[in-house]
């Protein structure tokens, strides 16, 4: 049966197409076959489970064409923030789409593709900076309309507790703790904490935009890249680490606006 | 038994309560440094060293401060140390000369693993060796060259040399030039290649990459196109890059000359075997 791509859960026998994406998973044998082209772009890969699922979801816009990076930085107009006020807007984000596969309680990524052209950027300076994924997006005052297989919604809350009015024209997340809910449309809701006209934090909360939403599978989680890095290199801290969580904000001390603050 | 003769019985006939008390309280002391000295070596070092060399260096570290605690405390077993020390003396002066390169090896590797130029995976050049680092052993450091050769560096002369990291910083800068013809719009050369980089996800957007006539030369007009990219895969987008911006400003009409010098003749050459008029005469330029 010929499903069109929607995120959720689908058996081992289906067959995903439209907008120029197909995915394709078919038994052989005592195998299945996963197929999936993308922009012109094909993958397969063989996988050995008797009964179990796939999951498609939106994960973060980090992974592609090649993970290099954890920061996602999203460029918009400036905004002139009021002292002493909060503001929410909206802006948009690209989105990357994950292949899980699930079976006997676990998940692991099968395949990340993308209708959205991936590109990097600096965020400070070279030595001390860090690589982003950019994103150039407008400001919206309501939830945007948006294609949920190639933008998300970023709900943002912007508070200036300072005295004084601040620019801002760039936000930069981290991927640790950013949590995507899909439903209508795919949406992060984050919070960003201006302390002065060169610095902020910004942190995406967990909670969704509005009940009912699914919660995505991220793909940074999936990799289980930190465990193995624990374990492996640092044995001294790793049940240290193990129980302390992740920090999930971030701190922008490179500037706010066009103008990148050297250290 | 005579006086030359070490007699145990005597010397300890001298110790009092006092200097048992003092030799406990020293080498407490000592163990406690050992102890604070060994975990901080530990925390800070695990994820910096092998394991096997970081245990070596803290049982070493640990005797050592246990002997000088030993020596600290020395004076109270009423024990004569001088013939021990002259003894001692001449082995740490034979030994100094025989380990004079390990220990410049090993103080060399210790301060590398502290001040961390280079890590593991770097991609890096030490004098004449240019390759990616596989170790850092408190002796030596193991690089991998380009063609997969193994080199062994001692600490020393890394430590002595001059060393490029090309992956320190997250973001590096390269170049191309680029010639196109004199015929061509260079304006519009430029508005192509920007659209070529511009396509390319690891071509940073900040830093801005820029194209610019650098230079009017000799049988072309010479562009530079500077770009920043991730330091992990400059190198791969470089190689790749630049038959993107050829192929694309060919497949634009852009012509890309060979090198080459117009002559103009003044006159018609005369056909073969008519004698040459006074006056004939071939010039160059443009």
């Amino acid at each position: 049966m010929i499903q069109f791509i929607v995120y959720g859960t689908y058996d081992y026998s289906c067959h995903i197409t439209g907008d120029g994406i197909s995915v394709d998973l078919e038994r052989f044998a005592r195998f299945l076959t996963y197929k999936r082209v993308c922009r012109g772009e094909s993958v397969a890969r063989t996988i050995a489970s008797e009964n179990g699922s796939i999951i498609i979801n939106p994960v973060e816009p980090l992974n592609l064409p090649k993970e290099v990076t954890r920061y996602l930085e999203v460029h918009f107009n400036p905004i002139f923030v009021e002292p002493e006020t909060t503001r929410q807007l909206y802006l948009t984000f690209p989105v990357e789409i994950g292949v899980f596969i699930q079976a006997r309680g676990d998940n692991d990524l099968l395949d990340v593709f993308s209708l959205a052209k991936p590109k990097y950027s600096l965020y400070g300076p070279p030595d001390h900076g860090c690589v982003t994924r950019w994103h150039e997006s407008n400001i919206y005052p309501e939830i945007p309309d948006t294609d949920p297989l190639r933008e998300g919604v970023i709900d943002l809350t912007i508070v200036n507790g300072g005295r004084t009015w601040i620019e801002v024209s760039r936000a930069v997340f981290v991927n640790a703790g950013m949590t995507i809910w899909y439903g209508d449309y795919v949406v992060m809701s984050a919070r960003m904490e201006l302390f002065s006209n060169i610095v902020a934090e910004t942190r995406i909360l967990s909670t969704p935009e509005k009940p009912g939403m699914i919660r995505s599978l991220p793909a940074y989680s999936a990799k289980k890249v930190s465990v193995v890095e624990m374990v492996n290199q640092i044995p001294f801290y790793s049940a240290k680490k193990a129980f302390i969580p992740e920090k999930t904000g971030f701190l922008m001390e490179y500037g706010l606006g066009e103008n990148i603050a050297d250290d | 038994m005579t006086n030359s003769t070490f007699d145990i019985a005597a010397v300890f006939a001298e110790v009092r309560a006092y200097d048992i008390l003092a030799i406990v309280v020293i080498l407490v002391i000592a163990v406690i440094i050992a102890k604070i000295v060994t975990t901080f070596m530990k925390r800070k070092l695990s994820d910096r060293m092998e394991k096997y060399e970081l245990n070596t260096l803290i049982t070493v570290m640990w005797w050592v401060i246990i002997l000088i605690g030993i020596f600290i405390a020395s004076p109270h077993f009423k024990v004569d140390l001088t013939g021990l020390l002259v003894a001692g003396g001449i082995i740490a002066v034979i030994i100094g000369f025989a380990s004079q390169s390990v220990v410049s090896n090993l103080v060399s590797g210790i301060f590398l693993i502290l001040e961390r130029p280079v890590k593991i995976g770097d991609n890096i050049s030490i004098g004449d060796v240019s390759g990616n680092v596989e170790h850092i052993h408190i002796l030596s450091t193991i690089v991998r060259t380009f063609e997969g050769i193994y080199v062994r560096v001692p600490n020393e002369k890394v430590f002595t040399s001059n060393i490029t990291n090309f992956v320190s910083n997250v973001a590096r800068r390269f170049d191309y030039k680029i010639g196109i013809s004199y015929r061509e719009d260079a304006s519009v050369a430029i508005r192509i290649i920007q659209e070529v980089i511009a396509e390319e996800p690891f071509a940073l957007k900040n830093p801005e990459p820029s194209v610019f006539v650098d230079k009017l030369g000799d049988s072309t007009v010479d562009l530079v196109v500077r770009i920043w990219a991730p330091s992990k895969e400059w190198y791969d987008l470089r190689t790749s890059l630049l038959l993107k911006i050829k192929t694309t400003l060919e497949a634009n009409g852009i012509e890309i000359p060979y090198p080459q010098q117009v002559v103009w003749v003044q006159k018609a050459l005369p056909a073969e075997g008519t004698r040459v008029e006074p006056g004939y005469r071939e010039g160059n330029g443009r």
